[in-house]
């Protein structure tokens, strides 16, 4: 049973100073818990040791060179897997972080899936789930784990140092008009500051002009009026496949640029071999029973289950299957893609029955902790729960 | 494995918890170190959420490191919340201290007044100090002197906060900070602006990867998506 400690105060200075009003908009009020979760030192130890050996058996899992086979099987879009094979063949492309979202068990932590490319809840994560304790007098004493701005500031440190051959300038993309992905943007472009980038952007990826001509060769962002800074690091919290379905000309420039190293960009494309959870039925096959592995295939399973999209986003169109029976299913765009089949894990409940799903963030190694609730399944617009540990 | 566990009281670690903490009031002097002060706290608070529109609507977080004895650099830099001003010392035998309110409110009085410009070669704490964002603010100087940064990228981070408060400058609103004495008459919290200093920031002066128009190419046209993210 999840054990909870109200939280007083009011955490809503420390995020309206940081411009993050989104985290507490009338849409969102709920959305970060005025609650804490108390998570045993022993719970906690047991999701950090799941990440860092989930994240080995990953990397294991991927045969060299990759098979278009495996491409295949992952759903991976034809027009990436130039991208996916160079990035995975040369050690500079750097995957900086992800997010492993786990079950607790009465056997252990599961992995559910891993959001390898575009992961998000880093102001959540790395600031406000602090400030909330925080604002609510806890203890000077009293612990989080909570290493998330260290661990992206260390990974973009090494980032850096394997490309020193290219000028420190990041520019940071997200989606357009999305205050919310700007601010999971700028958590990243402060840690790059502290890792040593001299020079950071953030805008709207539309506003991301990409040249292959001649000397002007690479990524622009408009800086100020009339000036145009070339950016030979990109970060971009756009998801690959989205990018390569929605513009496949622009995607063909990008990955012309990645080969001609003008151009960098994290995550990797071979992080989409991570997120597609075509990657669940791949790890059970190559590691049938695991004790951190759910059951998955891409053909349907007897007994209870959930059936999922393999490039889904935001557990849109996920449904839990029992014997035959559809049960619960959420909506979205997603239905027409393959889907993954995975043995259905019952999360852990508070009193009132919410379910906690633990999100464990990876930086090079497990490195931060953050929980969402529901009392269905787990999806964006979950309340964001802070934890302390107990 | 990691034991990434850290302690509430352990923000000075990092910038984005330096000024999540100066927002919400946490080392300010009303309210450092006992609790019984809480009520000087509420008072103070109350001073400044009174909605005086006269002070700029934003603050500024530095953090300065002392990287040689005697030899400041400005390392990290954050815009905080409405009179919220503050700079975090890390001092070069690993001390940590706040300067604020008052205190800072002074030493930057007795600055302004021996030194009418900022000093530029200077390398103090009080140099280097007038040269971020706390002296943009009390109009020391109008473009930045990237030699008191340990690197360009935190200037050029902070240019749109910079031209906000210069745009609300050019309004009429002034300096002030939490813990500042006097009224919030002064354009400057009673420290002496600069008359005429102008640098180079010696930024995209000579750089090809610099070009006044957008090159020749394609991007992306996402924004007929319907306005939402799609992180996972």
């Amino acid at each position: 049973m999840i054990k909870l400690l109200p939280l007083s105060g009011d955490v809503s200075p420390a995020v309206r100073g940081l411009g993050w009003d989104w985290a507490l908009e009338d849409a969102c009020q709920n959305y970060v818990a005025r609650e804490a979760m108390q998570l045993p030192e022993r719970s906690a130890d047991a999701l950090l040791q799941a990440t860092d050996t989930l994240y080995d058996m990953l990397v294991q899992c991927i045969p060299d060179p990759i098979p278009d086979d495996l491409l295949r099987l992952l759903a991976v879009p034809e027009n990436l897997w130039a991208a996916v094979r160079h990035s995975w063949n040369d050690d500079r492309h750097w995957h900086l972080y992800g997010r492993f979202d786990l079950a607790e068990t009465p056997d252990g932590p599961k992995l559910l899936e891993f959001n390898a490319d575009t992961a998000t809840s880093l102001p959540e994560t790395a600031v406000v789930q602090w400030a909330s304790l925080v604002a609510a007098n806890q203890a000077a004493d009293d612990r989080q784990v909570n290493g998330l701005f260290e661990g992206l500031q260390n990974q973009l440190a090494q980032w850096l140092e394997l490309n020193s051959d290219l000028e420190p300038s990041l520019l940071l993309v997200h989606l357009p008009d999305s205050a919310e992905d700007a601010a999971n943007c700028a958590v990243v472009a402060e840690a790059a500051v502290e890792a040593g980038f001299e020079q950071v952007h953030i805008c709207a990826v539309d506003a991301m002009q990409i040249s292959v001509q001649g000397q002007d060769r690479g990524a622009w962002a408009e800086v100020e009026p009339s000036q145009w800074q070339r950016f030979p690091f990109v970060f971009k919290l756009v998801p690959w496949e989205i990018l390569a379905d929605e513009e496949p000309e622009l995607t063909a420039d990008i990955t012309q640029l990645l080969q001609s190293r003008d151009l960098i960009i994290a995550n990797p494309a071979y992080t989409l071999l991570f997120q597609s959870k075509g990657i669940l039925a791949w790890l059970w096959q190559n590691f049938p029973h695991h004790p951190l592995l759910l059951e998955a295939s891409l053909q349907d399973l007897p007994g209870h289950y959930v059936r999922k999209p393999l490039l889904g986003r935001e557990g849109q169109n996920v449904t839990e299957i029992n014997n035959g029976q559809a049960g619960e299913t959420i909506e979205g765009e997603f239905a027409d893609q393959p889907q993954v089949r995975q043995r259905f894990a019952e999360l852990p409940q508070d009193a009132q029955g919410r379910r906690y799903q633990a999100g464990v963030f990876w930086a090079g190694a497990a490195c931060a902790i953050g929980f969402r609730r529901d009392a269905g399944f787990i999806t964006n617009l979950s309340e964001f729960v802070p934890h302390i540990v107990a | 494995m990691n034991k990434p566990y850290f302690q509430l009281g352990d923000w000075r670690r990092n910038v984005l918890l330096m000024a999540a903490a100066a927002s919400l009031g946490i080392g300010l002097p009303a309210c450092s170190g006992n609790s019984d002060s809480n009520s000087d706290y509420a008072k103070t608070e109350g001073d400044w959420t009174n909605g005086n529109n006269d002070t700029y609507s934003e603050g500024v977080v530095t953090e300065m490191t002392e990287v040689e004895p005697g030899k400041w650099k400005i390392t990290a830099e954050r815009p905080a919340g409405k009179e919220q001003v503050a700079a975090v010392l890390k001092h070069f035998d690993g001390k940590v201290d706040t300067l604020q309110g008052e205190a800072l409110q002074k030493q930057m009085q007795d600055y302004s007044r021996r030194y009418p410009e900022n000093r530029v070669a200077g390398t103090g704490l009080m140099d280097v100090l007038m040269w971020g964002g706390i002296g943009y603010m009390a109009g020391r100087f109008l473009t930045p002197n990237l030699g008191a940064y340990s690197n360009p990228g935190l200037v050029q981070q902070n240019n749109a906060w910079r031209s906000r408060v210069a745009q609300e400058r050019s309004q009429g609103r002034g300096f002030f900070g939490r813990g500042f004495t006097g009224g919030r008459t002064s354009p400057t919290g009673g420290i002496r602006p600069s008359t005429s200093v102008t640098r180079n920031t010696g930024f995209g002066s000579s750089r090809s990867s610099i070009r006044s128009s957008a090159p020749a190419g394609r991007s992306s046209g996402f924004g007929s998506r319907g306005g939402r993210g799609f992180g996972g």
